[in-house]
């Protein structure tokens, strides 16, 4: 197998915001010197200082410690969650692309049916339901955002099969399993992997949205919590722009660099869109 | 030695109808793609089969290798029935009938190199245990294929090759598990016409070396008249003369041979040929006239034409025509 990455500037400028998140998420230690978990009632709502890069929080935390810190969440949620939905949406697509018949038509209404869901109520009122753990969250969003893969990989299984060198593979004798693992998947991963790139955005914009509503995960430090616990302290109030602006411009960077790397892997991937 | 034989297959592609029709109309709709056909190939023959786009060519063609599910009929390759076979039992023969397809760009897999492409079904046959072990009998089969040196196209992927070449590679891997009988649907058609004649060449010298039998699928007379010692011609889904080649085109009987064989370009020849031009429209095998099913198309139609089907019959040793013409001549 043989893949061909082509990345264009800005893909480039987005893979060097995400590997520098990376490695915030992996060392966030060798980053910052206070521990984000400690409080100091005598030191809230502290402005930006030498002390404190972005200032403190409404118990006294390092504002900078709790950004870095938060990175780890979401590049998690990121991952795990369009690990997720990436596989089951693929073999979705793959089965209901590949075979003809009810199984197939079974599938593909059951994928149009998570398609026309509204995600976001769906998601509250299953967190709500499962409980406010951060497994819990990762779970919900992958299992809620399946669909869109399961589409993608359909159609596109849907045209491989129609070439005629997976009859081909049918006059050799190959199995349906050969056929599907080894010349149609390869022949849709480039999509898959586009997509899934994409997918990472809105996963982190997903757990914001479900954190920052108030459905997170107490335990765990993330830029979602962060928002939520500035809103419920009235940061605006007390002006603290430090507080409150930080973990919003990391999602915003985030989910953009995300999406500066799967449009140009689309590109890379898909000659028509580079024409243009 | 007859290779392979077929009596009155069919194949009958169901067409989707609008959920609206289907309530107020409960027949089915087909589209008789293969409409009875009968025919033996013998060993280390190349039979042509001709005809319109759209005739059924290439579907009678997997039918008869068992790549697209006949409605009915039989198939018998040595003597063996296919279609009465089971599963597991036709994976045996599986190998023996290769196909080789028109379009070098789709039958390769893009993601797969050259080596990769012909070891595979050699692993699947367990020909070879690992793909380290194929080297030698593809080094072998890329040389027939004159795809040399060998080595060097083992790591070459599909868009690093010309449309020959492509065709060659797809011609090794049909060829690498030893089969006898080939079907190659226009297997040159698509190629450039300088390559074309090489691409043929090296295909009639393989069929000698390997003692292949050919059914060759094209819609081009002159190179069925090159290379064919039979030709079958088709249309609408119905065999209408078949014979061995040089007497189908210098004698043909059916109409509709006529026709075609009228407009293949011919050296000059001092003898002026008439171009038989034909009226109407292309076939369509969800709409069968009835009658004979060419007659709204036919310059020769009697009335008989439009209510009864001619069946085929012989004209002369070996040599079948279907229609009513052959049937009155005859008549006293
Ligand atoms: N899978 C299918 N489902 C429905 N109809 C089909 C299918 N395959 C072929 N047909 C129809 O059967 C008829 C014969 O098609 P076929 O491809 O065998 O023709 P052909 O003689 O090979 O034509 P060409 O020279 O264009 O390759 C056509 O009318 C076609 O539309
Ligand atoms: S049977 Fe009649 S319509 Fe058909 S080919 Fe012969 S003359 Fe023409
Ligand atoms: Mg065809």
């Amino acid at each position: 197998m043989k893949f061909r990455i082509r990345l264009n500037i800005k893909g480039i400028i987005g893979l060097t915001i995400i590997l520098v998140e990376v490695f915030f998420a992996c060392f966030p230690s060798l980053i910052v010197f206070h521990n984000p978990h400690e409080m100091n009632y005598s030191a809230i709502f502290l402005g930006p200082s030498r002390e404190h890069l972005l200032g403190t929080d409404e118990v006294g935390r390092d504002i900078f410690s709790l950004l870095i810190f938060g990175t780890r969440a979401s590049l998690m949620v990121g991952f795990i969650a369009v690990g997720i939905s990436t596989t089951v949406g693929s073999i979705v697509g793959l089965l209901s692309g590949y075979y003809k018949g009810i199984i197939s038509e079974v599938l593909m209404r059951f994928t149009d049916l998570f398609l026309a869901i509204p995600r976001l109520p769906l998601m509250l009122v299953l967190v709500a339901l499962v409980g406010q753990s951060i497994w819990n969250i990762i779970i919900v969003i992958g299992l809620l955002l399946w669909s869109q893969v399961a589409r993608i990989v359909r159609s596109q299984t849907l045209s491989i099969r129609e070439k005629s060198f997976i009859e081909r593979g049918k006059a050799f004798g190959y199995s349906d399993f050969r056929i599907i693992i080894f010349h149609i998947l390869p022949n849709v991963l480039p999509l898959v992997f586009a997509n899934a790139i994409l997918l990472m955005g809105s996963a982190i914009y997903y757990e914001v949205t479900v954190s920052f509503l108030g459905l997170g995960d107490p335990t765990h430090i993330s830029w979602g919590m962060s928002l939520h616990y500035a809103f419920e302290s009235s940061a605006i109030l007390y002006r603290a722009y430090w507080y409150i602006i930080p973990p919003g411009v990391a999602i915003v960077i985030t989910v953009l660099a995300f999406t500066l790397i799967g449009n140009a892997l689309d590109e890379s991937f898909n000659p028509k869109l580079r024409e243009r | 030695m007859v290779k392979i034989e077929i009596k009155n297959l069919k194949v009958w592609f169901p067409v989707r109808t609008s959920f609206l029709k289907s309530l107020y109309s409960k027949k089915h709709q087909y589209s008789h793609a293969v409409d009875g056909v009968s025919f033996k190939i013998k060993e280390e023959e190349i039979f042509c089969l001709a005809g319109e786009s759209g005739c059924g060519k290439t579907t009678l063609a997997k039918a008869m290798i068992r790549l697209i599910k006949p409605t009915s009929g039989t198939v018998r390759y040595s003597g063996v029935d296919l279609l009465s076979i089971g599963k597991n039992e036709f994976r045996s023969y599986r190998r023996k009938l290769q196909i080789i397809y028109q379009d070098p760009y789709s039958s390769l897999n893009p993601k797969k190199n050259v080596f990769n492409t012909i070891a595979e079904p050699l692993k699947v046959h367990n020909f070879i245990k690992n793909f380290s072990e194929g080297k030698d009998i593809i080094t072998q089969i890329l040389e027939e294929v004159e795809l040399t040196p060998a080595e060097s196209f083992f790591g070459k992927y599909p868009h690093e090759l010309s449309g020959g070449q492509r065709q060659r590679v797809s011609i090794a891997s049909s060829l690498v598990l030893n089969p006898d009988f080939i079907v190659a649907d226009e297997p040159v058609s698509m190629l450039d016409s300088s390559v074309r004649t090489e691409v043929l060449y090296m295909m009639l010298r393989l069929k000698k070396k390997r003692k292949l039998t050919y059914l060759f699928i094209t819609h081009d007379l002159s190179l069925a008249w090159l290379i064919s010692d039979r030709i079958a011609i088709m249309y609408l889904g119905k065999i209408v003369e078949m014979g061995p080649t040089d007497e189908v085109v210098s004698n043909p009987q059916h109409p509709y041979t006529k026709a075609l064989i009228s407009v293949i370009p011919r050296p000059t020849s001092g003898v002026k040929h008439k171009k038989i031009i034909l009226k109407g429209n292309p076939p369509d095998s969800m709409n069968i006239p009835a009658g004979c099913r060419f007659h709204p198309r036919c310059f020769e139609a009697k009335d008989i034409c439009k209510r009864a089907e001619p069946s085929i019959v012989k004209f002369n040793k070996n040599h079948y025509v279907a229609c009513h013409l052959l049937s009155q001549k005859r008549k006293p």
